[in-house]
């Protein structure tokens, strides 16, 4: 199976570099941003399969981003995570284009099986 | 002063939402770390059995209070919302199964069983939701403070004969409905609910046949 690259987003970097790294033993290429212009900015450099994109961060949050990356980037698609009480933030996040959120903290299972099932979807 | 209670407690409330985002961030950080060793260790064939299964269950006690954890943030951030505004609509079963998680560990304190059964159908009410939660919470406090050991409350919200309420059945064996009424009329903090109810312009009222505590609020549907 083709090697899958994701760009994962988050302003926490003990918990990026972590999952980063549980990633990767399960097979997937991963590049990390820890806020919203370094996303920004890795999206114009690299190719992604996917973006795992938190959604409150200083400064440019996830769903600016997703904002200002969809027109761009049209056919990349977004998964959010969100630590809200609510789910409020990931039914934005969908209208505004996102495939999918996950509630932390998330099961990297659950993560993997939605990774797996939108990009089967393309 | 008076006119600025609404911001002291809205302050108070915007501070713990806040505080209850970063503790689900750590959360977030110590579950992924905890499965980074456990991925570590199936990876590692060459560990031990026996100390394999050690790692592994002490990493499942560390996973097992990250879901704790979680559990008391997420009731933490609904409660500390309930500050937002100071009238709201609020659904009763959604509230009384907040209030009573939030109120757990009085309950074990006491080693009283504190269980919620919420209504089938949604039922709403207009009500100043801190200070429902504060008479929600007395009316526990009154059935806490006139139960023994080893007793159960019944928190059930719904619509009775007399109206929308919330409903705390006391289960204690061997105890008879007057003698729960002594205890509870005896009280202070039954004072303190009775006046409590009639602030939210309902009232409390005994139900000897439950028994039970039944809190009947005004009919304010939105």
């Amino acid at each position: 199976m083709k090697e899958r690259t994701l760009l994962l987003v988050d302003d926490e970097v003990e918990f990026v570099q972590t999952l980063a790294e549980r990633l990767q033993l399960r097979g997937f290429q991963v590049h990390t941003a820890h806020d919203g212009d370094e996303a920004l900015i890795q999206l114009e450099k690299n190719r992604f399969d996917m973006v795992i994109l938190d959604v409150m961060m200083p400064g440019l949050g996830g769903l600016d981003v997703l904002k200002q990356m969809k027109p761009l980037y049209p056919k990349t698609p977004v998964i959010l995570l969100t630590g809200r009480g609510s789910t409020n933030d990931g039914i934005e996040g969908m209208r505004l284009g996102a495939r999918d959120y996950l509630m932390k903290p998330i099961n990297i299972d659950e993560l993997i099986k939605k990774i797996d099932e939108n990009l089967s979807r393309d | 002063m008076a006119e600025h209670k609404q911001e002291e407690i809205a302050f108070f409330g915007k501070i713990t939402a806040a505080a209850t985002h970063e503790m689900k961030n750590v959360l977030a950080i110590i579950k992924e770390t905890t499965g980074l060793m456990e991925d570590l260790i199936l990876l590692s064939p060459e560990m031990p059995a026996s100390l394999r299964e050690k790692c592994q269950s002490t990493l499942s006690v560390i996973q097992n209070q990250i879901k704790r954890g979680v559990d008391i943030s997420d009731h933490l951030n609904w409660f500390a919302h309930c500050t937002d505004v100071p009238t709201a609509s609020m659904d009763l079963s959604t509230t009384a199964v907040q209030m009573t998680r939030l109120a757990q560990r009085f309950a074990k304190l006491k080693g009283v069983v504190l269980e919620v059964k919420p209504s089938e159908a949604p039922i709403t009410v207009q009500v100043r939701p801190v200070f429902l939660l504060m008479t929600l919470f007395t009316c526990i406090r009154c059935c806490l403070n006139a139960l023994s050991p080893g007793s159960r409350i019944v928190l059930a919200p719904g619509e009775f004969d007399t109206g929308l309420a919330f409903s705390f059945l006391m289960k204690e064996k061997d105890a008879t409905p007057d003698a729960l009424f002594s205890a509870l009329s005896a009280d202070a903090a039954w004072s303190d609910l009775r006046q409590m109810a009639a602030a939210l312009e309902g009232t409390v009222q005994w139900v000897p046949g439950g028994p039970s505590i039944r809190l009947l609020l005004p009919d304010s549907s939105p």
